[in-house]
């Protein structure tokens, strides 16, 4: 009796462990028989908790799953740790059918080319603005997938009423720009809202200029001709950071603040700047505070690497199809749906965003971004720091800048630790010279 | 001898087979990756290639190592420490005839059954600089706000802290059960000999207890060393990976897409953990004997 009970068990466990196995699509790729009533087709789709919850999103989703009868299934990622666990997930064959992500260097850590497929036929391609299209291409000139975001101007927004409460006037040079931060901080005021957090340092509106202006550069750290360490401008931009995080620009709790804490911040007055993108005050910043979205305005951003400060041209996230999955075909339908004239027109209707698509004619332009429109002409630059240098990293690199700032590591030390994270991800990407 | 008890040899070999197939085999192929160039753009086995020991090299070199492991020790110890120590008394207190020490006990056991997720949302509310508890606590008392998970060593206190909250109750009722098992009689023994409160809890109940004591130490160093939830909750190994513990290294190398150098973390943490079980085996058999 005894071996009768012990040999069941043994099967039961054995049963157990084979039902551990996984679907041949990966755990994330979605049963093409399961969910939908009608079209019978469940879709999964990845990214950002924060990105996915966008109202455009969700209105797309919600549109879709109506006329289509099938189903989404929404993966979302807690934002601080959303390339960490996604790629954790890409590791294990996690893949889901569409993965939401900027084209920026993160980008290379999914393996881009052996998972995604390339949509250089797709109908709707003719349809992306140039702007647009040139953003969701690879290297070797293949789209990678559908931008579908806000593609807006980055750049400083300031509180307008503050500053003339204040009796303070926006900055036009890095000197005037300085003497502004140190007037708001003898003010009382958080200068900059800039939360560390989560590692979201947002550096590439420092390094743009350095790349965006010199080709040569660019090339060079990319072929490991050049470090960070050789280049003066990026030692004046960690300088300027940790002198401004010294002097309290940054306020007394950035180091804990998160991104969720910049609407309390700046909608309580707290802080009167901070380094953002229009869309995110019609889509993120919470109604309710003294200031609201009315209040602000824009300037370009200053961080010691140009005089006259700069814009950061739009980046945009995409939607992509995993090619090795049950769901190719669906999750073609579903992104040729998203770029369907009368379905992105619904979603981004009222949105205030520069447009992706050349038949997008329902979003508007934010008043922010109207009336800076001279200035922005004169100093935009397109993003390059953070799609064009291979093995930039905002995470870890933003760990780099949290040890300036903890006084762990010096301005040396901080740009040491900045090329050591750049060169040993250009080298876990395989990238010739590193 | 009672040969029915005895089950024949061959039934060792299905589990033996089992345990080799799904745990030394995976766990040595896995190890193997810590010598490849694995990594998210060499993910396909065609594509990955040996490259000796570079990445193990390259991990003891690594700055943030060295942090990780003396971070990974302060939590197991303080929390073995403490939550012993917490846990003993917690036992002791609750053992003797009070009226609510049902209640009590009930009370001290619910964070043990909390997730580890819940706990670090809880702390992580406690400890924050905006509205936290904490730090109302501090500004009540007239003294300066601090950023607890600002910092190493106020982050390194807040997560044990929370861990302790987690785990002490866990670690009570390991000891109540190991206090309730002693028979009156020795107690009882020992008062009649002349001995107080105090003699009576170090010479008779503890040594009798020693081996759940012992349970104690080894569930809270074992689960100590490999803590990784909590810390990734509370501070994701930040600021500037100064809370950082092996667990947190791991997946944070994974989620670079540096994959082989995540497993040759794993793989010198195992080294550690090896040598941690063997050395507190042979420590924890000596004081057992002496006790």
């Amino acid at each position: 009796m005894k071996k009768i009970i012990a040999a069941a068990l043994i099967g039961t466990m054995c049963l157990s462990l084979a039902a551990c196995g996984g679907t041949a699509n990966g755990g994330g790729g979605a049963d093409a028989n399961a969910g939908g009533a009608q079209g019978g087709v469940t879709l999964s789709i990845m990214g950002n908790a924060n990105d996915l919850a966008k109202p455009y999103m969700t209105k797309m989703f919600d549109l879709y799953e109506q006329k289509t009868g099938n189903k989404l299934d929404i993966v979302s990622i807690e934002a601080s740790t959303f390339d960490t666990v996604a790629t954790s997930k890409f590791a294990t064959g996690d893949i889901p059918d569409v993965f939401v992500h900027f084209n920026n260097s993160s980008l290379s850590n999914y393996d881009v080319a052996n998972n995604f497929y390339y949509m250089n036929d797709e109908a709707w391609v003719s349809d992306l603005t140039d702007g647009a299209h040139s953003y969701v291409l690879d290297a070797q000139g293949n789209v990678l997938g559908l931008p579908f975001w806000e593609s807006s101007v980055s750049g400083c927004y300031y509180n307008k009423t503050l500053f003339d409460e204040l009796g303070l006037k926006p900055a036009t040079t890095q000197a005037e720009f300085d003497q502004l931060c140190q007037a708001l901080t003898d003010a009382g005021k958080t200068a900059i809202c800039w939360p560390a957090n989560g590692c979201n340092w947002m550096y590439q509106f420092g390094l743009d200029p350095i790349f965006a202006d010199d080709s040569a550069l660019l090339e060079k750290i990319n072929k490991n001709e050049i470090r960070y360490a050789d280049i003066p401008a990026v030692a004046d931009m960690v300088q300027w950071t940790k002198s401004a995080a010294d002097k309290g620009w940054f306020g007394a709790s950035y180091l804990t603040d998160g991104w969720s804490d910049i609407s309390p911040i700046l909608g309580t007055g707290e802080a009167a700047m901070v380094f953002i993108w229009d869309t995110w005050f019609y889509t993120d910043f919470d109604e309710g505070y003294d200031y609201t979205k009315d209040d602000f305005a824009l300037m370009p951003v200053f961080m010691n690497t140009t005089n006259e400060g700069t814009y950061e041209g739009g980046n945009l996230n995409m939607m992509m199809a995993n090619k090795n999955g049950g769901n190719l075909d669906a999750a073609l339908s579903f992104i040729a749906f998203c770029a369907t004239p009368e379905n992105y027109n619904m979603a981004f209707e009222g949105v205030s965003t520069v447009s992706c698509f050349k038949g997008q004619t329902t979003n508007i332009q934010s008043e922010m971004v109207t009336a800076a429109m001279d200035s922005i002409n004169q100093h935009q630059r397109t993003s390059t720091a953070e799609p064009k240098v291979i093995g930039y990293t905002q995470n870890e690199t933003g760990s780099a800048f949290q040890e300036l700032f903890m006084g762990s590591v010096d301005v040396a030390g901080c740009i040491e630790l900045m090329d050591q994270y750049r060169m040993t991800s250009a080298k876990a990407l395989g990238t010739p010279g590193f | 001898m009672n040969k029915d008890k005895v089950y024949p040899k061959y039934m060792v070999f299905l589990p033996l087979i089992l345990f080799v197939i799904f745990f030394v085999i995976p766990s040595t192929v896995g190890y193997l990756y810590a010598f490849t160039d694995w990594s998210a753009t060499r993910s396909k086995f065609g594509d990955i290639s040996f490259v000796g020991w570079s990445n193990l090299i390259g991990m003891i070199t690594n700055r943030k190592v060295p942090v990780a492991l003396v971070n990974t020790f302060i939590y197991a110890i303080v929390k073995t420490v403490v939550v012993t120590v917490l846990g003993l008394f917690l036992a002791y207190i609750l053992n003797r005839k009070i009226r609510s020490r049902n209640a009590l006990r009930t009370l001290y056991f619910l964070p043990a059954v909390l997730s580890p997720l819940v706990v670090g949302l809880i702390f992580s509310a406690v400890f924050q600089n905006r509205g936290g508890t904490a730090n109302a606590i501090l500004t009540l008392l007239g003294m300066e706000p601090v950023q607890w998970l600002g910092a190493r060593w106020t982050g390194v206190f807040a997560i044990s802290f929370a861990e302790v909250w987690r785990n002490v109750g866990y670690a009570m009722v390991i000891s109540l059960a190991g206090m309730q098992s002693i028979s009156s009689d020795y107690i009882e023994a020992a008062h009649i000999d002349g001995a107080n409160e105090w003699q009576t809890y170090v010479h008779v109940t503890l040594p009798l207890i020693m081996p759940t004591v012992n349970v104690n130490i080894l569930f809270s160093l074992i689960y100590g060393l490999k803590m990784f939830d909590l810390i990734y909750v509370m501070t994701a190994g930040g600021p500037g990976g100064s809370t950082e513990s092996f667990g947190t290294l791991m997946l944070n190398e994974m989620g670079a897409g540096r994959y082989a150098a995540s497993v040759a973390v794993n793989l010198i943490f195992t080294v550690i953990l090896v040598i941690v079980a063997v050395l507190y085996k042979k420590f924890s058999e000596r004081w057992e004997r002496a006790v």
